[in-house]
């Protein structure tokens, strides 16, 4: 993940993502740091759920402990970067209401555009445009309205492939946030799926050894 | 030169008509580009325009944009702390954010971290410090309780004995240079805690964006009364000296021109009217009413000798035009310095009152003698000019230019190693506010604020990171929390807040609460990951202090508006602590709206010696330069500082401070002291080249000069003494110092000046030293035999006109009291 400001400094955290879907509940995903440094090894893992607010435990390794928060402000920034933690969590489908707005040609793509109302009165938006393409059913482009219904983000995906014949999943992912000027580029690699995990490596309690 | 003089104001009057119709339309051309000229009173405008801690503060803006953008409302309520205070604390708050203030902060909502016990678990929770859901009397008393010596809160949040609680909110950054929308903001909250406070609270709306905006409301209104209801006065007195209202209004013929010329001016330089150059109406009238009245006077005097009106306003003009030029320059001088004090709107107000001072001349000396050409009366009403009382005045300091100066030169120079003395010893103390009366609401406001253990103002410390170590390594913290300790002694301080402070709150949080984990993060690796949990939960948790991404922090130490006295030392106290102990993580330095304008204040003083010394050096090479002669510069020098010693005395007795405002005052007064100067030994020059004795030189220019230089004391000793009901002290402080500056310059002028030109004018002086010009005056200006009327005897009446050259009065003692001098060719009744 890469985080410019609006002059051009750069910062880079890099992470490791495991998720797990759930049947009946919303995913599970764990996310352990490797940089920069002084995060090395903290683990965050989430039980997402579709109505009710999310579960989550951070791994403090400098404490060696494991601590279990409250569920913290959806709208606010992950990581110092222009994503909030309900970007990039689990997009469950009845988290929002949705309206379909018409068809429109994206870069060459035909799309079905999508205004969609977060259901949770917390969200940090008023409402979310999304752009998907009709082939795929692929997000292509988010934008993101502020809760006074001015731009305040858009959201790119670039570079999909599709892995293992089944998953479509975007190379990166580019937030620019118009009002800050500041954008987080998040690039994905080496993704792997049906590796064989399971529930015991999303516990609590794993989580210290989650390295 | 005299004759060109004479050509001039002769072709004036010639055509009197082509050049009024010109006037004319320059005027109406300049009223209409004066009045597109913006009008802006916004108070930034007198931070340093440049420099290097102008820079460093611009930086640390970019990074912290809060320190001076809060506002903040104390709340003092009658009841206890409780559910219905916590309400009408929420209700306050939202009238915050419904005005469009960011991260609004009070004890509803500052968030934090804390372990509580859920399903026998024990969850990490960032929350807000009283919760909503849990409230109760009972509860609102236990959590402040609890909190209550808490540094982060304490002195923020409420008072020491939380009497006081406090709301803060950020102006949005497009609104801080919006002074309308920090006035509507201003005025709809003042309104609505008004209401909600009723007979039960009592509160105070504050912070630098309020004192913003309420400044410039309450100085433009007392700028409107004062320097209006002054013009009424300056009017009321010429008319009373001079009996006649047309003469009245010719002196704003001059004035008002040049002062619309001057915005328009303004305009054109891209630059708005201010808060500063608001000040140039009242200025120009009392510096370029005083040159027109000596010209009214003469020109009077000449009609009263029978000139016919013509001649009466060529030879009034011609005789004065060089005197008044050189006033105008000594004075335009004395703004001119002004530059000095690289103070945008402080520079702007010197240069256009310059530019100002030099159109009313322009004026004064185009319109002013075509208007006058248009008179048809001969004799004035001269009951005001010839008042018993000024009479009285003028009689005894030209009595007293006559007799041996050494009485009055020792009481001059005792008066003046007083006025030194005194004024050596005068306290320097500048406030942030301080040109506001402790009794006007803004400053009011403020010191109940201090007196209930706040502050609103700001220093500020601000890192910046340099290299790979992150300003949250245990070191850099360690140094922050040193450096709070350290300042924490201080009288001005109130308290501070840093990224320390939050980490221990946390790591006490994390740690379950464990009461012997009071220590800082002992790694980096320990702080990253705290940090990393108070973001998930609040992004802005640590916003306020610091910014990891742009690798920035701030250590925010609110202070008292204490003094310059007390600020100064604990800036340079801090200065020294940062170049004694660097920080060994990245870099420091310290800045904000305080050091900024404590720093310019000790600036301002600093140059206020140098920058008094050019002035002075300046003005006594254009009198040399008048005069043609480094002796009579000098001997024209010396009077003057009489009433600029005498300022300072009075000053140190009357308690009031050397600061800024007063320094521009005492600049201004010794600008204006020098007028009088130049028109008595101009005139004591000519009755010198006329070839009179020196001290009945000096006694015809005591009583040719004085009538008129009582009258424009007057004029700016009652002008300007209105200014002292202002609300603002700067305005008092002008107000006070003019008219002790005009009285004490008249003293000197009519009563000290004729002591020293007597001990310091050589008889050999008396003609070989007369300039040129006074010796060409000498050979043209005299057509009419003065004698009869102005011997003060009253014995000559005749003078044959075929004799010419000097005539002596013999007196009623016969002791040639008084020499009066004719030309030939033309006779006297």
């Amino acid at each position: 993940m890469v985080l410019r400001t609006r002059d051009g400094r750069e910062r880079t955290r890099e992470m490791r993502v495991s998720g797990l879907a759930m049947n009946g509940d919303g995913d599970r995903t764990l996310i352990v740091f490797e940089n920069p440094r002084d995060l090395d090894g903290t683990a965050l893992l989430t039980f997402s759920h579709p109505q009710e607010s999310d579960d989550q435990w951070l791994y403090l390794p400098s404490l060696k402990r494991v601590k279990r928060i409250a569920a913290g402000n959806r709208a606010g920034s992950f990581m110092g970067s222009e994503f909030a933690y309900e970007d990039i969590g689990s997009q469950e489908v009845d988290k929002f209401t949705y309206r379909y707005a018409g068809d429109e040609t994206l870069d060459d793509d035909e799309t079905f555009v999508v205004e969609r109302r977060p259901v949770d009165s917390s969200s940090g938006y008023s409402r979310q445009t999304v752009w998907v393409d009709q082939e795929g059913y692929r997000p292509l482009r988010i934008d993101y309205y502020d809760k006074n219904g001015e731009l305040l983000k858009t959201l790119l995906f670039t570079g999909y492939r599709h892995i293992a014949g089944t998953y479509w999943r975007a190379d990166q992912m580019t937030m620019t946030n118009h009002q800050t000027g500041r954008t987080t580029t998040l690039t994905w690699s080496d993704y792997a799926f049906d590796t064989g995990l399971s529930e015991r490596d999303f516990s609590p309690n794993g989580l210290a050894r989650a390295r | 030169m005299k004759d060109l003089r004479d050509r001039y104001f002769r072709w004036l009057v010639e055509h009197r008509i082509e050049v009024l119709a010109l006037n004319v339309a320059l005027f109406l051309i300049v009223a209409v580009g004066a009045g597109r000229v913006p009008i802006d009173y916004t108070m930034e405008q007198f931070f340093p325009g440049w420099g290097p801690e102008r820079e460093r503060y611009d930086r640390y803006k970019q990074s912290f944009h809060k320190e001076d953008a809060q506002i903040s409302v104390f709340w003092k309520d009658s009841r206890p702390p409780g559910v219905a205070l916590y309400r009408d604390l929420q209700q306050a708050a939202r009238y915050f954010e419904e005005a469009g203030l960011l991260g609004v902060q009070w004890v509803g909502s500052v968030e934090v971290a804390e372990v509580v016990e859920e399903d026998g678990e024990s969850i990490l929770h960032v929350h807000t410090l009283i919760e909503e859901e849990r409230l109760s009397d009972a509860y609102v008393r236990r959590v402040l309780a609890e909190h209550r010596d808490d540094d982060l809160y304490r002195g923020y949040l409420w008072n020491a004995e939380q009497t006081v609680f406090a709301i803060h909110g950020t102006l949005d950054p497009r609104d801080m240079e919006d002074d309308q929308r920090r006035r509507e903001i201003d005025e709809t909250l003042q309104s609505e805690l008004e209401a909600l406070a009723g007979d039960r609270a009592e509160f105070a709306l504050s912070g630098v964006p309020i004192t913003r905006s309420r400044i410039p409301k309450l100085l433009d209104e007392d700028q409107r009364l004062f320097v209006g209801a002054g013009l009424l006065v300056f009017l009321a007195v010429l008319f009373f000296f001079f009996r006649h209202l047309g003469q009245v209004v010719l002196c704003l013929a001059s004035v008002v021109p040049a002062y619309l010329s001057t915005v328009a001016l303004i305009g054109l330089a891209g630059k708005p009217v201010t808060v500063l150059t608001g000040f140039i109406p009242i200025i120009v009238l009392v510096v370029g009413g005083s040159d027109i009245v000596h010209l009214l006077s003469r020109y009077r005097q000449l009609r009263a000798q029978q000139t016919g009106n013509a001649d009466a306003v060529v030879s009034a003009f011609s005789e004065l035009v060089t005197p008044c030029f050189y006033t105008s320059l000594t004075t335009a001088i004395g703004f001119l310095s002004l530059v000095g004090t690289r103070i945008g709107i402080v520079m702007d107000f010197g240069i256009f009152t310059a530019v100002a001072i030099f159109l009313t001349y322009g004026f004064s000396m185009t319109l002013l003698p075509v208007l006058l050409s248009f008179y048809t009366r001969r004799r004035f009403n001269d009951r005001g000019l010839q008042a018993p009382w000024a009479r009285w005045i003028v009689d005894g300091a030209a009595g007293l230019a006559v007799r041996p100066a050494r009485k009055v030169l020792v009481a001059f120079a005792i008066v003046a190693l007083i006025g030194a003395g005194l004024g050596l010893s005068l306290r320097v103390d500048s406030y942030l506010i301080d040109d506001l009366k402790k009794s006007a609401g803004v400053r009011r406001d403020l010191i109940w604020v201090e007196e209930n253990g706040f502050g609103i103002y700001q220093v500020v410390l601000f890192l910046g990171q340099t290299d790979e170590r992150p300003l949250h390594h245990p070191e850099a913290l360690r140094w922050m929390e040193g450096f709070q300790e350290y300042v924490a002694s201080e009288p001005a301080v109130v308290n501070s807040f840093a990224l320390p402070g939050l980490l221990r709150q946390l790591r006490r949080a994390a740690l379950d609460g464990d009461g012997a984990d009071e220590a800082l993060p002992a790694t980096v690796e320990e702080a990253g990951q705290l940090i990393f949990l108070a973001e998930l939960q609040d992004a802005d948790f640590f916003s306020d202090v610091y910014r990891e991404l742009d690798g920035e922090a701030q250590v925010i130490v609110m202070v008292r508006d204490a003094g310059s006295r007390v600020m100064l030392p604990f800036l340079r106290r801090v200065d020294r602590y940062l170049e004694s102990n660097p920080p060994p993580v990245g870099s420091a330095y310290s800045t904000g709206t305080v050091k900024l304008i404590q720093n310019y204040s000790a600036q301002v003083l600093r140059n206020f010696g140098p920058s008094l010394v050019i002035a002075i050096v300046l003005i006594f090479a254009v009198m040399s330069f008048m005069f043609r002669s480094l002796r009579h510069g000098l001997v024209a020098l010396i009077p003057n500082f009489f009433p600029l010693l005498v300022l300072l005395a009075v000053m140190k007795i009357a308690g009031f401070a050397l600061k800024p405002s007063t320094i521009l005052v005492c600049s201004i007064s010794f600008g204006l002291a020098v007028d009088d100067t130049i028109h008595v030994l101009s005139r004591f020059r000519r009755a010198i080249g006329e070839g009179m004795q020196t001290r009945p030189a000096l006694r015809t220019a005591v009583r040719d000069t004085g009538p008129a230089i009582l009258m424009t004391t007057l004029i700016v000793s009652a002008g300007f003494s209105l200014l002292m009901g202002s609300r603002f002290e700067v305005l008092f402080l002008v107000g006070f110092m003019t008219m002790v500056s005009a009285i004490t310059a008249v003293t000197a002028d009519l009563f000290v000046f004729p002591a020293i030109i007597a001990a310091a004018w050589r008889k050999s002086e008396r003609r070989s030293h007369a300039s040129k010009e006074t010796q060409e005056a000498f050979a043209h200006e005299h057509r009419y035999i003065e004698v009869a009327d102005a011997a003060p005897s009253g014995l000559v009446r005749r003078v044959d006109p075929a004799i010419g050259g000097l005539v002596t009065d013999p007196g009623p003692d016969g002791g040639g009291a008084w020499t009066g001098h004719c030309s030939r060719g033309r006779a006297a009744q």
